[in-house]
């Protein structure tokens, strides 16, 4: 009864301290920006269902060496009688997934292809967001003929009809023709292909939207107190149009992790190196047969893919909320 | 006095000139002031050096893949190199790469793209027979998603942070991840060979139908003309339904979405508000105030999509092993056929500029609110 009153007490003493204004200042700092983007995350629990995705995939990545039964490229292809075993074989306790048709061990290729996709999808999306931001920065800010220059190099690429250029693309990088390109392996191929192709469409965005911070009264005080280019670019106009690049960033994963398994799967990609696509290319002769070839790679890359959509989502409902409605 | 005389003289001559040539000059004036068609001829000159960039990066990278003889040298120790060298003549590689290009350039500046290097037919034939497959296909998926997608898109406007919006979300979310090769593998198992054998799970005809008999019609065979015409097209759409499927589901996530959030944006406008204070029904509010409006951005989107739908074709051609462009080109490229994979990738890279003009044009011929 005691704890009660004791409750009541403090909800009346609340309620009052509430009508009361400027009696106690504030003790706590009023959050930042991003901590109430951060807040706004953790409440979406489809974000959180995203994020767990990629970080349980992430941590397979890493510990492939560890955790894979075998060695994904080595191959069993005689039939054990009791452990089961041998080319195309049905999944069992010796192969959880089964094998494909050279008796591999596809566990152990799913599980060792997960790092292929993660580091093509991170890495060139990252390498397309620092060329996109790098030129939008710079055409939107000095104008003029670098703008007219810039944009009309976006426009190109915007136009460029992307697969049928990155199968030739990759194609070259494969062939080996260039001395320093000979020792090139799959992920950098594929993740110079995407990054050099993938940047326009956040050039043009990033340009527009250093247009529109530039005409803001802030930026313009900067400019009159005498501030460098570099202040105001680093300073005042990148934290200000940071939102939007993150999320296309996040967005742009899940585009190259699908280009990446398609070049894969249409076999322009490394035959010798393991990477989901090329485990969906592999399986398909056999799909009547054996599915699980295909569709435990091919539904790996659907979550994958699927949970960077659901984070560039959030975030982009997060960072903001005018969006959402 | 002087002086002043000689400002006059100057500030009337310019009207003097537009006087003397009366007509020439309204006309041009006329068309001078039509804003759609200054806008036009002015995108139409930015499309040339567009295309050249785009042509000079392909031929470039397409050059460095390798020699196009090389697997055939190699299969025959013995060639003599005479032989190479009037082979090498005769497809054109003997001159150097910048000479190769401009040789190209001005060919399809005539529209001849050349002989292709294994078949020696002409590029434009050869690329004819796959295009029109590839067309229909991407056709009939495009109108299907658009319909499907502005049904979806308004319903789901309609009744935001509903089932149904979360439901047409979803959907979106999971056609947007769902890689084509795999949905389309999904389709080809659950409906096609060992599951239900609906459909069938590859190419685009059965061999045992024959195209329409157009002939027949010029005879005046009535009968048998439509008699092929329709076992025919019966046979085509057979064919037709699982890919089509297969690029609705990933077209229609990106449609939907866009639809939308243009329809949730027009919904906000104090019109919307007016047209309901009015009394309209709901069905003139959201039809004729509503989706009128918010299909604008969606046009304009068109045009970026069909970049993406044409280029994408190689996959769901590949799954499907349909005998369309996209298909071919991956076969092209592995062969090295110069001719061809310049000529496929340059058509459909102007096809996608064309695409991006006219959705351009058109957005400004219905929108006078925007500057030019």
């Amino acid at each position: 009864m005691a704890t009660v009153t004791d409750k009541d007490a403090k909800k009346k003493k609340t309620a009052a301290d509430l009508i009361r204004v400027g009696d106690e200042a504030p003790v706590e700092k009023s959050p930042s920006h991003w901590t109430l983007v951060w807040r706004r995350f953790q409440k979406n629990k489809l974000a959180t269902y995203g994020f767990f995705v990629i970080m349980v995939v992430t941590i397979i990545a890493i510990l492939a060496p560890v955790i894979s039964p075998n060695y994904p490229t080595s191959l069993d292809p005689l039939f054990d009688k009791y452990g089961g075993g041998g080319a195309d074989e049905r999944p069992s306790l010796k192969y959880p997934v089964g094998t494909d048709t050279l008796g591999r061990d596809l566990l152990a290729r799913v599980v060792w292809g997960t790092k292929i996709s993660l580091i093509v999808g991170i890495v060139a999306s990252l390498v397309s967001t620092l060329i996109g931001v790098l030129l939008g920065l710079l055409a939107g800010y000095y104008r003029g003929l670098t703008e007219e220059i810039i944009m009309r190099l976006t426009d190109m690429f915007l136009a460029v009809p992307f697969l049928l250029i990155a199968i030739v693309a990759v194609s070259f990088l494969r062939s080996g023709r260039i001395e320093f390109l000979q020792n090139i392996n799959h992920s950098t191929i594929m993740i110079s292909v995407l990054g050099l192709f993938g940047w326009a469409g956040l050039a043009r965005l990033v340009s527009a939207e250093v247009r529109r911070v530039m005409t803001l009264e802030y930026v313009q005080a900067a400019v009159c107190l005498g501030a460098s280019d570099w202040r105001i670019i680093t300073k005042h106009i990148l934290p200000n149009i940071l939102a939007p690049i993150i999320v296309i960033t996040t967005l742009n994963m899940s585009g190259n992790i699908l280009a990446e398994a398609g070049l894969t799967f249409l076999g322009f990609g490394d035959p010798s190196t393991v990477s989901w696509g090329r485990i969906v290319n592999d399986g398909v002769l056999n799909l009547q047969n054996n599915p699980e070839q295909v569709f435990v790679a091919g539904f790996g890359i659907f979550f994958l893919v699927l949970a960077f959509n659901i984070v560039g989502d959030a975030l982009r409902d997060a960072m903001d909320p005018r969006l959402r409605e | 006095m002087s002086d002043t005389q000689a400002v006059d003289t100057e500030e009337i001559s310019p009207e003097r000139v537009t006087k003397v040539g009366t007509n020439i000059g309204q006309w041009f004036r006329g068309i001078a002031g039509n804003r759609v068609l200054v806008y036009s001829f002015r995108r139409i000159l930015t499309i040339i050096p567009l295309f050249i960039g785009i042509s000079i990066i392909t031929f470039a990278l397409m050059y460095m893949i390798g020699d196009p003889l090389a697997y055939l040298i190699q299969q025959n120790p013995h060639i003599r190199p005479e032989d190479i060298d009037r082979l090498r003549e005769a497809l054109g590689l003997a001159q150097p790469p910048t000479q190769q290009y401009l040789i190209w350039l001005a060919g399809f500046a005539r529209l001849d793209l050349g002989l292709t290097f294994f078949s020696r037919e002409p590029v434009l034939t050869e690329i004819g027979k796959y295009l029109t497959e590839t067309l229909k296909l991407q056709s009939t998926q495009f109108l299907i998603s658009l319909v499907i997608s502005i049904v979806l898109g308004v319903l789901a406007a309609r009744f935001q942070n509903s089932w149904v919006d979360s439901g047409v979300s979803a959907l979106a979310l999971l056609g947007l991840s769902m890689p084509i090769f795999v949905f389309g593998n999904l389709l080809i198992f659950i409906f096609a060979g060992r599951g239900l054998d609906w459909f069938p799970a590859g190419k685009a005809h059965s061999t045992n139908v024959l195209p329409t008999d157009w002939s027949a019609l010029w005879s005046g065979n009535i009968g048998q003309f439509f008699g092929s015409f329709f076992t025919y097209m019966g046979d085509t759409i057979w064919y037709m339904i699982l890919p089509v499927a297969t690029l609705v589901f990933a077209s229609l996530a990106l449609f939907t979405r866009l639809v939308r959030g243009s329809m949730l944006e027009i919904l906000r406008q104090d019109y919307i508000l007016s047209a309901r204070a009015n009394g309209l029904s709901e069905r003139a509010v959201l039809i004729s105030h509503g989706l009128r409006n918010a299909l604008l951005p969606v046009v304009t989107y068109i045009g970026l999509f069909i970049g993406a739908v044409l280029a994408g074709a190689p996959i769901t051609e590949t799954v499907f092993s349909y005998p369309g462009l996209g298909q071919k080109f991956v076969e092209y490229v592995l062969r090295l056929d110069h001719p061809l994979i310049m000529g496929i990738s340059m058509i459909i890279t102007l096809m996608i500029l064309v695409a991006n003009l006219l959705t351009d044009i058109a957005y400004v011929w219905v929108d006078p609110r925007i500057e030019l």
